[in-house]
């Protein structure tokens, strides 16, 4: 494709409102292109339209990959960790509630809840409104949350007769109303026996995937290497992969009793539904953590869900070595002792941590 | 499963049985790796709070949890083979564990995998780095830092807004009070300035087989420490 042919393609696709600096040169394209990607400013359509500029010619692909690596490079800098230093020195964050999934919102928006939130929510809306001009203004909704300490579960019974079991280490925030049942999953893992009521989806949402159901009961954990894991005890449930923008690459799985996934923070399902054993997945429900043919670094993120030192691998070959164990809560310390004996691998006792590292 | 372990009070199936944990711990092998650990010891008991402190005040309380990004960064660094020629390892682990971060926001890892999977991957110009190479590529580094402080405040604020906590420009404009058009426009001219240096230290002017030949910041396939935008 001729260069000129290139430009009226990026004319089409990459010149909006906001922006509209000259881009006559494959590299101030590719500029553009990389900048509105990470800057949140690509939609579906634009993407669509930057596949089509980056496979038009040679020298799109080139200098786009040359972007790319001067902003690699740019993490790479002391100036990055120096101005991050800065910033935080000068502009403190206040952290209210943490805030749900912009998706998350926009459906919120949406719902006659979002009207009744208003009046619970207006000593929020003073406050960020400091932050956010009003195009962007965001309503937090009111959510109560729930937070387990490091050590032992938590029982919870929410209002609509839910109960909800937290794993040591984790945290929720709750929003029950007339229309609607929401879950955030901030971190670890929480089990949900969700009363019956056709009117209202329950929902749980932890990073890009959301669990969907009426009635029935399941746990969602995070796992090693930022996955998240759904197992479900009995009923239907539905898992989606949230989108990043609209509705149009949302997918979804629906798992049964004895079936499980896993996803990846984003979303993707990088495990084909499979079976599990229901004692041994929902043991740490009665105190205990049984492992069968479990890598060592599943063991360590459960384990550290209830150790009174964190306990850390430092060694990334032993990351999968296969694990066969069954202790309680009580009984990790004793656990991590036998690990080491049974198993090729080294226990370091730290004054702040344990560490695990190869033999 | 062989047994029912649900049932036993405390137990393990092990591929082998050690003569002794503690015979082990006499071996030289064992002896280097507690040395290195005493370091990294030292390393984590002066810089871990502050590392903390920092991610949280940055990215908020997650997740990731400050506290589990700073765990496996200052893992990923023990587990690094030349960390004596790090000169400071705190910036360094501080670098780790923002890459780490950022792999962990789900809108960036989309758009990694969306330019991932356009981007052609085999001929060398990969957009993933090992935290190693920034050894390797030191002399493109210390370059991209001048061209860093050669910036205005303005350019520098919005590259790092983008670059380093991963916020967009409608997110930037809510909390600076800059128009989006303005933001772009800055972001656009910073890259450009760091693009031109860049290629002044490449002595290049980029074509295809230049940029192939940069081995520094080609990816090291199955390294955990991948560095990822």
């Amino acid at each position: 494709m001729t260069d000129k042919t290139n430009e009226f393609m990026l004319d089409k696709a990459g010149k909006t409102k906001d922006c509209q600096e000259a881009q006559d040169t494959p590299h101030s394209q590719a500029r553009k292109w990389l900048t509105d990607l990470y800057a949140g400013k690509c939609d579906a359509n634009q993407r669509k339209k930057f596949i089509l500029w980056i496979k038009s010619n040679e020298a799109n692909g080139d200098a786009f990959r040359h972007s790319l690596q001067v902003w690699n490079t740019i993490g790479m800098t002391d100036s990055a960790v120096d101005w991050l230093e800065q910033h935080v020195a000068r502009d403190p964050v206040v952290v209210l509630i943490p805030k749900p999934k912009p998706k998350f919102k926009h459906r919120f928006a949406k719902s006659t809840m979002w009207l009744s939130s208003i009046a619970a929510s207006i000593i929020l809306i003073a406050v960020t409104a400091v932050y956010h001009s009003p195009r962007t203004l965001e309503i937090t909704p009111p959510a109560i949350a729930f937070n387990s300490p490091i050590g032992q579960n938590r029982s919870i019974t929410l209002s609509d007769g839910s109960d909800v079991i937290l794993a040591g280490n984790s945290s929720i925030l709750v929003d029950i109303s007339q229309d609607t049942r929401r879950i955030i999953l901030q971190k670890g893992g929480a089990y949900f026996d969700v009363s019956h009521d056709p009117s209202r989806l329950f929902l749980v949402t932890t990073e890009h995937l959301q669990v969907r159901v009426r009635g029935t009961a399941f746990a969602v954990k995070h796992s090693a290497d930022n996955a998240i894991k759904v197992s479900v005890q009995r009923g239907l449930v539905e898992v989606v992969d949230l989108p990043e923008q609209g509705t149009a690459d949302e997918q979804m799985l629906q798992l049964r009793a004895n079936q499980q996934v896993r996803a990846a923070f984003n979303g993707t399902f990088i495990t084909e539904v499979t079976q599990f054993n229901n004692e041994t997945e929902f043991a740490w429900l009665s105190g205990r953590l049984i492992y069968d043919d479990i890598p060592l670094k599943t063991v360590v993120v459960d384990i550290n869900r209830y150790a009174k030192k964190p306990v850390v691998i430092l060694d990334e070959s032993i990351n999968d070595l296969a694990i066969t164990a069954s202790f309680t809560f009580e009984q990790i310390d004793q656990a991590l002792d036998g690990l080491a004996a049974a198993y090729p691998i080294i226990l370091i006792e730290e004054n702040e941590r344990k560490v695990l590292t190869k033999q | 499963m062989n047994k029912p372990l649900h049932q036993d009070q405390l137990s393990f199936v092990a591929p082998y049985i050690k003569k002794s944990a503690t015979e082990s711990l006499n071996t030289q092998a064992s002896k280097n790796k507690l040395s290195n650990s005493q370091s990294i010891d030292t390393l984590f008991r002066d810089h871990w709070l502050d590392v903390c402190r920092l991610l949280h005040k940055s990215y908020g309380s997650g997740p990731p949890e400050p506290e589990d990004v700073a765990q496996e960064a200052f893992s990923q660094f023990a587990q690094m083979q030349n960390t004596t020629a790090v000169k400071n390892p705190k910036a360094y682990i501080i670098k780790i564990a923002i890459n780490i971060t950022l792999k962990s926001i789900g809108k960036l890892c989309k758009v990694r995998e969306f330019i991932k999977e356009q981007v052609d991957l085999e001929d060398g110009q990969l957009n993933e780095i090992s935290p190693e190479t920034i050894l390797q590529g030191e002399q493109r580094v210390t370059a991209m830092q001048k061209g860093i402080e050669k910036l205005s405040s303005k350019q520098r604020d919005v590259l790092m807004y983008v670059r380093i906590k991963g916020q967009t420009y409608a997110q930037i404009s809510a909390q600076t009070g800059w128009s989006i058009p303005d933001i772009c426009r800055q972001l656009n001219e910073a890259m450009a300035i760091l693009e031109s240096i860049d290629k002044q230290v490449q002595g290049t002017s980029i074509s295809a087989e230049d940029s192939v030949n940069e081995p520094d910041f080609s990816l090291r396939e199955n390294n955990t420490n991948e560095w990822k935008l």
